[in-house]
């Protein structure tokens, strides 16, 4: 049987699942802290946080920990892999669009006006990193979030730790999901993924073995502006919430971090950019669902695909 | 060998000959099944009461959603259901 825990961190559901010998309650809520000492340590929405204080510190060099450091190599590689679709830098744009308080106290009013035009800023590559000395410098008027990036990162890292000495182990956080190891008996991990035209539906189901699965979407975090609908995917090259041709992208890949910036630069970029970054990462599998509710899928899903899935196109 | 081999064919046809002679009979002085009336009868039921409306659910006017609140707490089950759906 698999041990399991559910709460709520990073302002989304976690779920915790652990099978093996070593598989206990402590083991679940010492992950559980792990994940809400990330949260306090990466939230943009605290000010205390070490996040909030780095980007109160622009234009200065900044001491951090080792994991801001490693996230922040992470996420200026992937901006120039995904030439630039997926960039942290979009915060000051993701609050004029109204995202400016966490999306509990969001969600149900009308955000406040966004407040003139978009400021000119440098591009995420000019943030500077001093490596050996643990220093960081965003330049002036830049500010980070890495909330992507970081729910992939830590949801990878707590089921890893979480697996040590036991048969598998889960980690979800809202549409992130790392698996280590294998259920017991040979069985494969199953994932449903979301129809977002109907959130209790089921747009395909994927049995997948160990690596991430994450899903970006434009149905989720959803509010108004000025009675105008809004989203959290923001895209860089306009400034505003992205107009995508799809409504949620599911990335299947062996690493959380990959999953996630890959899932949010192909919802914002579409069909020329998935045939770019395929080719690119071919280990990487995408399901794609249409505002028709059309599921859409790469060749590589067919490894995944569970026999019960009936609304499937290849891509 | 060969003669208990013959042997044992004979008896198991025997068995099976007189097995299903025992199974004819026993069928042929059974009670016949009961045959229905033609007459379908009525039985008079006691009407049943007036069901009162249910209240119409009071839905408020703006678009405001309840925060769901996942179920804090430990459970063990063969495999919990992960549901991908974007954050």
């Amino acid at each position: 049987m698999m041990q399991s825990l559910q709460f709520r961190a990073m302002n989304t559901d976690v779920l915790l699942a652990v099978e093996g010998q070593g598989a206990s309650e402590r083991a679940l809520q010492r992950a559980r802290e792990e994940i809400e000492a990330f949260e306090r340590r990466f939230s943009r929405f605290r000010p205390d946080s070490e996040l909030s204080v780095l980007n109160g510190s622009a234009g200065q060099w900044t001491p951090v920990s080792d994991e801001m450091l490693d996230l922040l190599i992470l996420a200026q590689a992937y901006y120039q892999e995904t030439g630039g679709l997926f960039d942290p830098s979009v915060l000051p744009d993701l609050r004029r669009a109204g995202y400016d308080a966490t999306f509990d106290l969001l969600r149900g009013r009308d955000a406040s006006a966004a407040t003139g035009p978009r400021a000119a800023r440098e591009p995420f590559t000019a943030l500077e990193l001093d490596t050996a000395h643990g220093l960081v410098r965003l330049p002036e008027g830049m500010q980070i979030d890495l909330g992507g990036i970081g729910k992939g990162w830590v949801v990878q890292r707590v089921a890893e730790r979480l697996k040590s000495g036991n048969t598998g182990a889960a980690v979800s956080a809202g549409g992130d999901m790392y698996f280590a190891g294998m259920p017991a008996g040979g069985k494969k991990w199953r994932v449903e993924i979301e129809d977002p035209l109907d959130v209790d539906g089921t747009a395909a189901v994927l049995n997948v073995g160990e690596g991430a699965v994450v899903t970006s979407s434009i149905s989720k975090r959803t509010w108004t502006q000025g009675g105008q609908a809004r989203h959290h995917i923001i895209d860089p090259r306009s400034g505003e919430p992205a107009q995508t041709e799809w409504l949620s992208v599911t990335v299947v890949a062996p690493r959380a971090d990959l999953a996630e910036t890959y899932a949010k630069a192909l919802l914002i970029g579409g069909q020329p950019m998935a045939r770019r970054l395929l080719v690119q990462r071919p280990q990487i599998a995408v399901i794609s669902i249409t505002p028709d509710g059309q599921v859409l899928a790469s060749d590589k899903c067919k490894e995944y695909l569970d026999g019960s899935n009936q609304r499937i196109s290849s891509k | 060998m060969r003669l208990f081999r013959f042997a044992l064919n004979i008896w198991i046809t025997l068995v099976s000959i007189m097995s299903f002679l025992l199974g004819w009979v026993i069928l042929g002085h059974s009670p016949k099944p009961v045959q229905p009336t033609s007459q379908p009868s009525t039985v008079s039921v006691a009407p049943l009461p007036t069901l009162t409306p249910l209240d119409s659910p009071q839905f408020g006017s703006g678009n405001s959603i309840q925060n769901f609140q996942v179920q804090n707490g430990f459970s063990s089950v063969p495999q919990p259901i992960f549901r991908t759906g974007g954050s």
